[in-house]
């Protein structure tokens, strides 16, 4: 550094000094300071100062814990010398309920963390849900319907699902030949067609397997999601699709009834395996599901309406009675998709 | 040339604080040995003598708040001086935003803090100092009227010692081109 710049920089520190020289602070800094920090709330000091030394202590408890391991580990454990302690413990402990100030603050510290939790957990409504049904049912009472409620339905046909089954319990079968076939208990799901307009009820009934007739109009209807979140799809007489979207709804249910009219192609789609094993269904596969004509053509036209949509057929005895050329599929769960059917029959005959 | 003796002497004797003092000893014990240092360090910085004591304070009563989250106690006057840079770094910034948006008119009667800034402006130094940017500024106040090392001052000002470096050049040569101009 040169001379110029030494001089210049003591210029400037007399000058600073100089200046500062001239400032005096107040004589009552002291008292503000203390005004200030009496001021805070005794109990949210307590408070703040346990908070901030709980993870300190237990950082320390940790590292104790481990060192003691240490010790054990290797033979030296303290572990005499605790348990010569401990019997002194219950005059130790005597003492600290005596003495407030040592079991109050982490009462009240663990007290308030339990507070927090449950506020927090109450607040999300499908815990909340979830923990007033398990109270229901702890309690006995079955009276819950679920958060789907009454189905809606009326008028255009109805998806209905019972909430104190999750689940349907039809089997889904996957024969060689066959690529899908679905084999379903008579009081499961069933698929009734109704006239020539595509009147149709899609109604499942996990507990009775009862399936009303519902009244639905034209070729095509989306039948109505009831409160439950169940959507039933019905295109005309053929692929009937119903299914529960997920959430906490209750059983979803694919059922498709295929059209008897429509030509036999070879399935184009892959055989749906993954059955009865996902109950959660999105609520995007039900709205557009086997409602394009394209979809449907795995059906023969030697099939008859009768066997495949009366009340009395059973999803068992629908495969039998067409086995080549007809399929009537009924799925248990949702894992059809638009793209992929959960119905698809190929011409085997 | 006292004030520098001081903090020097404050800053080797502050080792003295022990780490098993309460806050209120501590703040009792650092008010008496460095309020007034450290009042003078940030009217040079905010330029205003009122306000410098409310950050001093600030800082004191955060360091009274905060004592038990201190890791290394005997280091409470660097936490307070960096506090006092940074309280002076906002109020400068807050400052800034007011001017901007809503100009206060002068006072009609000068007041006697108005008369401390008032004899702090005659300084031609200080005059010039106030001219620099704020990083700069602090620098050499820090520099000059806190004496410190450039790790003390990186430390105080939070930025790394090549930027202490960096600010104090550009500093003294913005302040050396001032003070010739004016000259």
């Amino acid at each position: 550094m040169t001379e110029p710049d030494q001089k210049f920089e003591e210029e400037i520190r007399r000058a600073l000094c100089a200046a500062s020289d001239l400032i005096v602070p107040a004589g009552d800094g002291l008292n503000k300071i203390r005004e200030r920090t009496s001021r805070r709330p005794a109990a949210l000091a307590w408070l703040l100062a346990y908070a901030i030394n709980l993870p300190r202590q237990l950082a320390r408890g940790g590292r104790m814990a481990a060192s003691e391991v240490a010790a054990t580990a290797h033979g030296y454990s303290s572990v005499g010398l605790v348990l010569a302690s401990a019997r002194r413990w219950p005059g130790r402990a005597r003492h600290a309920l005596r003495t407030p100030s040592i079991w109050v603050r982490p009462a009240l510290a663990t007290a308030t963390a339990l507070v927090l939790v449950l506020g927090v957990m109450l607040s999300i409504p499908r815990v909340r849900n979830q923990l007033s049904a398990q109270l229901a049912s702890a309690l006995g009472t079955s009276s819950n319907p679920g958060p789907g409620g009454e189905p809606s339905g009326a008028g255009a046909g109805g998806a209905q699902s019972s909430s104190a089954t999750p689940w349907a319990t039809g089997t889904a079968t996957n024969i060689a030949g066959k690529p899908f076939l679905a084999t379903m208990p008579p009081s499961s799901t069933q698929c009734r067609s109704q006239g020539s307009g595509g009147t149709a009820t899609a109604h499942h009934s996990s507990e009775t397997g009862y399936i009303p007739p519902a009244v639905g109009q034209g070729p095509s209807q989306t039948v109505g999601a009831g409160t439950n979140g169940g959507v039933a799809h019905l295109v005309g007489s053929a692929p009937l699709d119903v299914a529960a979207p997920g959430g906490m709804g209750p059983a979803p249910v694919s059922v498709t009834c295929s059209p008897s009219t429509a030509p036999a192609k070879p399935a184009t789609s892959p055989p749906v395996t993954q059955l009865a094993t996902t109950p959660v269904t999105s609520p995007t596969t039900t709205p557009t599901t086997t409602t394009s004509p394209t979809t449907t053509p795995t059906t023969t036209p030697t099939t008859t309406p009768t066997t495949t949509t009366s009340p009395t057929t059973t999803p068992t005895t629908t495969p039998t009675t067409t086995p080549p050329t007809q399929t009537n599929t009924s799925s248990t769960n949702n894992t059809a998709s638009p793209d992929t059917p959960a119905a698809s029959a190929a011409p085997t005959g | 040339m006292h004030v520098i003796e001081t903090l020097v002497v404050s800053e080797t004797a502050l080792g003295s604080v022990p780490a098993q003092w309460d806050e209120a000893r501590a703040v009792t014990s650092l008010y008496g040995e460095h309020y007034g240092t450290l009042v003078r360090l940030a009217a040079l910085l905010v330029r205003d003598v009122a306000t410098a004591e409310e950050v001093v304070q600030d800082s004191f009563v955060a360091m009274h708040t905060s004592w038990r989250k201190l890791r290394d106690t005997e280091k409470a006057l660097s936490y307070l001086r960096q506090s006092v840079v940074n309280r002076s770094r906002s109020v400068l910034r807050h400052r800034v935003v007011v001017d901007r948006n809503a100009p206060m008119p002068p006072p009609l009667v000068p007041s006697a803090e108005q008369g401390a800034i008032t004899e702090l402006e005659r300084s031609a130094v200080v005059s010039a100092l106030r001219r620099l940017p704020p990083r700069q500024r602090e620098a050499l106040v820090l520099r000059y009227y806190g004496d410190l090392s450039e790790a003390q001052i990186a430390s105080a000002m939070g930025i790394s010692r090549g930027a202490v470096k960096s600010h104090t050049a550009r500093g003294m040569s913005s302040l050396r081109t001032v003070l010739q101009l004016e000259f």
